[in-house]
């Protein structure tokens, strides 16, 4: 059963949602799972994602939430910001982790939940990775085509994608240790950026830049990196499983793998982390072919059917390291890390 | 005062979703509705908030607006791929049944956006109660639409296999083999193609039979759709505008303007109503 539902934010702005009750023919859980908007749409997701997900999931036996933060969607509130990018970069900063809140406690109050899991895809992921630690019972997070960067790549100066590009060229270090996790396919984009934004320049620089990170100094970062979520990340996963999810196509996961997982790999990093990161085949960063929508639900069930120790490594390991024989499809890669 | 709301189709007998926007205030207007044929698929998801917009600035202005979702699309029950020109049709006689019944709206005006403007044209000229009809940036031949919306299956093509497998005359002839086709994760099925395949609002008898205002928005004067004159020639009942305003029914990518309202196409529209 689907519903209607009304609640107010702490601006005493009245948002909207849609609450997907299982039947109760089915084995209600008591677990409830919110799904956060990405960005400029609204509860629905693009491609309908989250509509179809969450029908899926309350089959299943799981309560959903769908809302609108303020300023999309019905809800009230309006949005400021004349562009997209400035959009995306506010919600990637954390301007709908209040109405999140304000959401999960609605949402266990009125159906009584005693767990809770937060997803979205994108924005949606990082909003529900930066409201976990404040919200109550969240004991999973399932982050879709996480943005690691503020901005696409379409966004910026020249200059900066020619700094950046010198910056990861420096990191050559990383890219070698680290070979198994990253893919071929992510390399080859990679490759055409650097041709893109000055090859020859590069190249020019490189017995500079090896010198340099022979030195293991080079902690540089994409000039768009959201180092926001970095602390976040490292306490919220003590306690709760986090399972990141990208389309192999995505671009996103070669942002991931090359601005965080390689970086924080190699460097004398104090941070520790602990999730599992899966790729969905032949899939873009919307998740849109109902193909993989079917994947991606036999990926959210694993996350949340698993053990929080299941999501803790000791020690590092590399992705062909968390093949799980009980996994079911053979077309989804799992990896951990823990620097 | 905000309602949102599930409602039966009960010819078909599934829920669609509707949110209500009903004015506080009693005036000439009350009796009044419109309600908004939505594009589908993508275009409805980007366009939502404009219309939500749309919705409220009437609602100030004493006039009932209703949105919904027609079947397979946003918050009502079924799926994409099994809507078909019928179900589109249907779910807006529903609308203004369950309009006319829940608000006691005397008069309602369609206003359809995109391909929702071919299916409130075609409802209008069966239903007596549709006093107006508004279009806003319509699709005039649907072929030309279904052809349009496969590009997107071919940069997905291009961004999974890096190549084209099948060009756009290809996955026609697939759908006609009744072999499902995804644009922007919504699937085209054959049910849909071959229904909405012969409409053209151009060749069709008397698509405009009630008072209609039809709103083109262009940048740039030499993009007008000339589809239209033909639509035009001899028919006193259709007032016709171009206004210079950014589309808003697509994301292209985040270095673009977010929009969440028109000015001149919300005041002309506004103005023409009444």
């Amino acid at each position: 059963m689907e519903e209607p539902v009304i609640f107010k934010n702490k601006n005493n702005q009245e948002l909207y949602g849609i609450a997907h009750i299982p039947s109760e023919n089915e084995s209600r859980k008591k677990i409830g799972i919110i799904f956060l908007n990405p960005g400029p749409g609204y509860r629905t997701g693009h491609n309908r994602l989250y509509v179809i997900l969450a029908r899926k999931l309350s089959q299943k036996g799981f309560y959903c939430l769908r809302f609108d933060p303020a300023g999309l969607g019905e809800s009230e509130g309006e949005v400021e910001e004349a562009m997209l990018f400035d959009l995306f970069t506010s919600i990637n900063q954390g301007r709908f982790v209040h109405d999140t809140i304000e959401a999960a406690n609605f949402f266990i109050e009125k159906y009584e939940l005693r767990e809770l899991i937060l997803t979205g895809l994108c924005g949606g992921a990082m909003t529900a990775l930066l409201a976990a630690p404040h919200c109550q019972k969240v004991s999973s997070l399932i982050l879709m085509g996480f943005p690691v960067l503020f901005s696409s790549l379409d966004i910026g100066s020249g200059t900066q994608h020619a700094v950046y590009a010198r910056r990861t060229l420096r990191n050559c270090r990383a890219w070698i240790a680290n070979f198994n996790v990253i893919s071929l396919d992510s390399y080859r984009g990679l490759i055409r950026k650097i041709k893109a934004y000055g090859l020859y320049e590069l190249a020019a620089l490189l017995p500079k830049a090896l010198l340099r990170t022979l030195k293991k100094d080079s902690h540089d970062f994409h000039p768009h990196f959201n180092k926001l979520f970095m602390d976040v990340l490292e306490s919220v996963s003590r306690d709760i499983k986090i399972g990141f999810i990208f389309g192999e196509h995505d671009r996103w996961r070669l942002f991931f793998e090359v601005e965080f997982e390689q970086k924080k790999m190699c460097r004398k990093y104090e941070k520790k982390y602990s999730y599992r990161k899966f790729i969905i085949k032949e899939a873009d960063h919307l998740l849109s072919s109902q193909t993989c929508q079917k994947e991606l639900l036999d990926v959210i069930e694993y996350i949340m059917h698993s053990n929080k120790l299941d999501f803790q490594f000791e020690g590092h390991r590399s992705a062909n390291d968390f093949h799980f024989g009980n996994f079911p499809g053979k077309r989804v890669k799992l990896c951990g890390i823990k620097p | 005062m905000n309602k949102p709301m599930f409602f039966k189709n009960k010819d078909n007998n599934y829920n669609l979703f509707g949110f209500l926007f009903h004015p506080e205030v009693k005036n000439s207007n009350n009796r009044r509705g419109v309600i908004f044929c939505d594009s589908i698929g993508n275009e409805k998801y980007s366009s939502h908030r404009v219309l939500v917009n749309f919705a409220r600035l009437l609602q100030e202005n004493g006039y009932i607006a209703f949105l919904f979702d027609y079947y397979g699309n946003g918050d009502s029950d079924g799926d994409f791929e099994d809507t078909t020109l019928d179900t589109y049709l249907s779910d807006i006689k529903t609308a203004i049944e369950f309009l006319t019944e829940e608000t006691k709206a005397e008069e309602i005006c369609l206003l359809g956006l995109r391909v929702g403007a071919i299916f409130a044209s075609l409802l209008a000229r069966e239903k007596e109660i549709v006093k107006n009809l508004i279009l806003w940036a319509p699709i005039i031949n649907a072929r030309k639409y279904i052809y349009d919306s496969l590009r997107s299956n071919l940069n997905m093509q291009l961004t999974i296999h890096g190549k084209l497998k099948f060009n756009r005359d290809q996955l026609i002839e697939q759908i006609q083999n009744d072999v499902t086709v995804e644009t922007d994760g919504y699937t085209i099925s054959k049910g849909f193609y071959q229904s909405l395949l012969p409409i053209n609002l151009n060749t069709i008898d008397k698509p405009f039979t009630t008072k209609t205002l039809v709103i083109e928005l262009s940048r740039n004067s030499n993009t007008v759709n000339t589809e239209f004159n033909m639509l035009f020639k001899d028919n006193n009942q259709c007032l016709r505008m171009v206004i210079a305003e950014d589309i808003f029914w697509t994301i292209k990518g985040t270095n673009q303007r977010y929009i969440t309202r028109q000015k001149v196409l919300f005041g002309k529209t506004l103005s023409w109503l009444g």
